[in-house]
């Protein structure tokens, strides 16, 4: 009992660690893709290649004034972007990022822990993010912000739909909600080939969730200041960032663990293999953002209901029917 | 031809949006254009023009000899020369044409002079010098000539005056 404590204490801190750390980076990272896409070289000052970076961002972040605006509900815009960072924290939980080891005879899984409900879960705790971005917009009392939350609350309930329709393939062909059993189902052969349409929804539906170009109408810079988080400064916009960031990397998990086999891989160590997917599916994702230019708002519409939504639902039932003739 | 038809096909949108992730992924792996300016300078070409510099015979003379030309062709006027002679001093002897030169009478008092003129001071207002050029091609003694410098930062106007101490070292 003690044992379980201790290592489950040990996995929550290196989770979390883990997670904020690489939110950080993921700042710099974003910025070194982004310069090397645009011929540049990026943050080249803080330290050797800009590597301190993201900890001198930090720092003047923490050291900014906190501004909270005069007509500004004060609760609700503090409150805001905790919201928005303790789902993102929370959703890792569920997340098998390694194979189960031994330590001292007792076999220790490599994921905090193992709900069997695992996809309900991600999916209730994704679903809550929005929640803080649109208190926060309407907390902050300025159009701008308030026009963001709308946007981006209208944009989650359109692609949420399909988000949610590309992964039931995925739970057909594996039998089951939890993780960990997805993960040992793609033992011989990834979900990616079974599922390689829903694979591509949930890469576009994510983008979209979590807000990023070419789907961040909610911040669309050039129309709307900053959207949600116009007024916010200091720590609070820093955590608005965190959830961001942190959200890329568990879109990222969740894309590995059902589509491209978690932990699964040969040779190298299980936890070695899930960091590399990660690793690559985030580019994919930064690679989309410098890419293409920003939808326009019936455009993200469009996409939303009358191509990913239909196209999800047929994944489901060619899912279904193929199942059926091959007598699974 | 109907352009909304081939705007809204399907196989031409995917076609042109993994061309442009093509695109990005070339130009990802493409050298970066950036240099890193104050470690890193640019190749600057031989016939670039920084602002103008004062050469120096192999004795450390001025070559100038304050014809006023530059400051004349100047658009600018940024260049101001105050004629002086030069002063031999009373142990040379002058040889007797230039004993014969009258208009070394119009020289003040104590100056032993054959008749040969140098800028007694040559001032540059780097912040009025356009760097065009004019005074280098101007000069008949190749005294001027534009040097490669070009970065300069000043506290006040008066900094950005250079004499003929400083002209001579860019």
């Amino acid at each position: 009992m003690i044992f379980w404590l201790i290592t489950t204490l040990i996995k929550i801190l290196i989770v979390f660690g883990v997670l904020l750390l690489s939110a950080a980076y993921l700042t710099l990272l974003e910025r070194k893709v982004a310069a090397r896409i645009q011929n540049r070289l990026g943050p080249m000052e803080a330290g050797f290649h800009g590597y301190l970076q993201p900890i001198a961002d930090g720092i003047k972040l923490f050291f900014k004034e906190d501004i909270i605006p005069a007509d500004a509900n004060k609760i609700l815009f503090i409150l805001a972007p905790i919201i928005v960072v303790i789902p993102v924290l929370t959703t890792f939980a569920v997340i098998p990022f390694g194979a189960p080891i031994k330590i001292f005879g007792h076999i220790v899984p490599l994921q905090i822990t193992n709900v069997n409900i695992g996809i309900l879960f991600i999916l209730a705790l994704s679903s809550l993010g929005i929640y803080g971005v649109v208190i926060g917009g309407w907390a902050s009392n300025s159009k701008y912000s308030l026009l963001g939350a709308i946007r981006t609350a209208a944009q989650m309930i359109s692609y949420e739909l399909s988000l949610v329709l590309s992964i039931i393939g995925v739970i057909m062909i594996a039998g089951n909600l939890s993780l960990a059993q997805i993960v040992s189902s793609q033992s011989h052969m990834w979900f990616i080939v079974y599922q390689p349409i829903g694979f591509l929804i949930y890469l576009i539906a994510s983008t979209a969730e979590m807000n990023r170009v070419p789907f961040d109408l909610g911040e669309a810079e050039g129309e709307i200041v900053a959207g949600f988080h116009t007024e916010y400064s200091s720590m609070k916009f820093a955590f608005y960032f965190i959830g961001e960031y942190g959200q890329i990397v568990i879109n990222s998990a969740i894309i590995t663990t059902l589509f491209l086999g978690g932990w699964e891989g040969p040779f190298l160590p299980s936890v070695l293999w899930f960091v590399i997917k990660v690793f690559l599916v985030i580019l994919i994702y930064l690679w989309f953002r410098w890419t293409y230019p920003r939808l326009r708002y019936d455009e993200l519409m469009d996409l939303g209901w009358k191509i990913l939504l239909p196209l999800s639902l047929a994944n489901i039932v060619v899912t279904g029917f193929i199942m059926i003739l091959l007598g699974k | 031809m109907d352009t909304k038809k081939e705007e809204n096909s399907l196989i031409l949108i995917t076609k042109n949006l993994l061309i442009g992730l093509k695109t990005t992924l070339t130009t990802f792996f493409q050298k970066p254009v950036t240099f890193q300016y104050p470690r890193e300078r640019l190749k600057l070409a031989e016939r670039f023009r920084g602002v103008p510099k004062l050469n120096i015979n192999k004795d450390n003379s001025l070559r100038c000899v304050a014809c006023m030309l530059c400051q004349t062709v100047c658009p600018s006027e940024a260049i101001k020369i105050k004629l002086g002679y030069v002063d031999y001093g009373n142990k040379h002897e002058l040889t007797e044409r230039q004993k014969q030169n009258k208009s070394l009478e119009k020289l003040e008092n104590n100056i032993y002079n054959d008749g040969r003129r140098h800028p007694e001071s040559f001032e540059i207002d780097l912040l009025r010098c356009i760097c065009c050029g004019y005074c280098e091609e101007i000069c008949p003694e190749e005294a001027i000539s534009m040097s490669d410098k070009f970065e300069f930062g000043f506290y006040t106007r008066d900094e950005g005056i250079f004499g003929i101490d400083k002209l001579i070292k860019l």
